[in-house]
């Protein structure tokens, strides 16, 4: 049986997307047959961050209409082995999802898969909400700034209120993902701390992904950062990853990075 | 024969009544919207009654439709008018509201309501025993942006943090093991013993019986740390735990 698991944020534009390709695409790399489903119905982003834009035929919201099976408009993979994608529609409207049809699908997609993940739209409404309410497990991907962490902080209540585990009368396993940090604005205080956002949101830390420019780099060649193994955004992802699978990593990129003649002088940590 | 289609019970239903003294509709209006502004969550889309036993003077059409109007337009239900005369009664009916019966006069406090009592007390009247009978509400998880919880007739427990944003009520006690970073309304049905308890103060707005303050005067006491707020001659306290 799969694990489902939400990427969802309130707020848009914090890393929802770009953290559903590089977790799926790290869960598939740790032999964890894996499918992303998008969510973003409309928008449809995933694809192209996944670079498989051009091999969408069908897509979910096909699926539920009964026009496509889902093997039809499951996308394998070409880089990593054990990785689907599922496309949202780009024409449809909002409502085209029923709570129905994607139950159905996620049932049919539980007996093959390891990990079901579902790249929520942004907002806290009912895109957002047929995103999370199958979910057992959610990455909350938070920016470190009061405005994401306050919209975080109205997911994760909807999270446990309406979600089907909470209708069940239990909880939702969340996770927090820092995303975009950037430890020498941190430093100057135009940016809210690891610490700050973990005492507010008080759910246990995955990761801390760093502002990086390999995350525009790797989205331009349609390539999840995670498999650009030199960056500090594709490590943080992996380490991301393991945590998930539960091993016990130590969090790195937390740190402002002393250069040179200062480095030597304060000594090295 | 057919299945029973419904069924006649009787219940106690709660709901709050706005207790009218005096009207001018801009200060009316302005004392409504500040406390309709203190805690949304709780009182938009509320049910209430408009009580005109201690009105002075005597309330015309006019008056009821612009009460009417203003409840509505801030998001309560105004659903009846209570403790008027014959002729406000029809008035009250004409204006869209049902007449509830009047309730016994205020003087006779030896006899204990067998109902939940309804009435938000006047900040000076005797507090009413709403509370303590009731084992206290008990929450364990954060309370979220958002999110509401009422303890109804109880004392409230929190364990976790409450979020900036969110709203926690009780007719009884607050108590917050963690911090407080929402909302805190105590003794909301009439109850000026009320207090609040946090471990860390961070509030956005803390209320006793209908009285608040808000968080720029809170910054000035306690701030980020063990506090409790209680009621003295209807004025907020706030001292270190
Ligand atoms: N760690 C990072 N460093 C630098 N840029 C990043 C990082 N993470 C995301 N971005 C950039 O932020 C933008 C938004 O990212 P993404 O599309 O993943 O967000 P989203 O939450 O899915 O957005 P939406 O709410 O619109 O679905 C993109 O331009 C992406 O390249
Ligand atoms: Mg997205």
């Amino acid at each position: 049986m799969a694990k489902i698991i939400v990427i969802t944020s309130g707020k848009g534009g914090v890393g929802k997307t770009t953290s559903s390709a590089a977790i799926s695409t790290g869960l598939a790399l740790r032999g964890k047959k894996t499918v992303v489903i998008d969510f973003d119905v409309g928008l449809r982003n995933l694809d192209l961050i996944m670079g498989c834009e051009r091999r969408v035929v069908y897509d979910f919201v096909n699926v539920i209409n009964k026009e496509a099976t889902l093997k039809q408009a499951l996308i394998k993979d070409k880089r990593t082995e054990g990785l689907y994608i599922l496309p949202a529609s780009q024409t449809r409207d909002k409502d085209a999802l029923t709570y129905e049809g994607v139950e159905a699908i996620l049932n049919e997609l539980a007996e093959d898969f390891d990990f079901i993940i579902c790249d929520s739209p942004a907002g806290i409404e009912q895109g957002a909400q047929m995103a999370l309410y199958f979910a057992e497990e959610a990455i909350v991907v938070t920016n470190p700034e009061v405005s994401s962490v306050r919209d975080s902080d109205r997911i994760l209540g909807i999270l446990q209120s309406k979600s089907r585990l909470a209708e069940q009368g239990k909880a939702v396993k969340e996770h927090l993902l820092l995303t975009r940090y950037n430890p020498s604005r941190v430093a100057n205080a135009e940016m809210l701390s690891v610490e700050d956002v973990e005492e507010i949101l008080a759910i246990p830390l995955l990761g801390v992904i760093p502002e990086s420019e390999a995350v525009l780099k790797a989205s331009n060649q349609g390539s999840p950062v995670i498999l650009d193994t030199e960056s500090e955004a594709g490590q943080a992802y992996q380490d991301a990853v393991s945590r998930l699978l539960g091993d016990e990593v130590p969090h790195r990129f937390l740190e402002q990075v002393q250069k040179g003649f200062f480095k030597r002088l304060l000594g090295g940590k | 024969m057919a299945e029973a289609c419904f069924q006649i019970k009787g219940t106690s239903l709660t709901t709050m009544s706005l207790d009218l003294y005096h009207y001018q509709p801009q200060e009316f209006s302005e004392q409504l919207r500040d406390k309709v502004a203190s805690a949304p969550l709780f009182f938009t889309g509320s049910p209430l009654f408009l009580n005109l036993a201690s009105f002075e003077g005597e309330a015309d059409r006019e008056l009821l439709q612009d009460i009417v109007k203003q409840c509505r337009s801030v998001g309560f239900q105004l659903f009846g008018c209570k403790g008027a005369s014959d002729k406000v009664a029809q008035v009250a009916r004409d204006a869209g509201l049902i007449h509830l019966p009047a309730s016994r006069p205020k003087a006779d406090k030896s006899q204990a309501e067998p109902a939940p009592p309804t009435d938000e007390a006047p900040a000076a009247s005797a507090p009413q025993n709403t509370a303590a009978s009731l084992p206290a509400r008990v929450i364990e998880r954060p309370v979220r942006s958002g999110q509401q919880i009422y303890a109804e007739g109880c004392d409230l427990i929190l364990l976790a943090p409450v979020s900036e944003g969110a709203e926690v009520i009780s007719d009884g006690h607050i108590h917050v093991y963690s911090t407080l970073r929402g909302r805190a309304l105590a003794g909301v049905r009439g109850n000026p013993d009320a207090r609040i308890f946090c471990q860390q103060l961070e509030a956005e707005l803390v209320s006793i019986n209908g009285h608040f303050i808000l968080n720029d005067k809170l910054r000035e006491h306690c701030w980020k740390q063990a506090a409790q707020i209680y009621l003295q001659d209807e004025s907020i306290q706030v001292a270190a735990l």
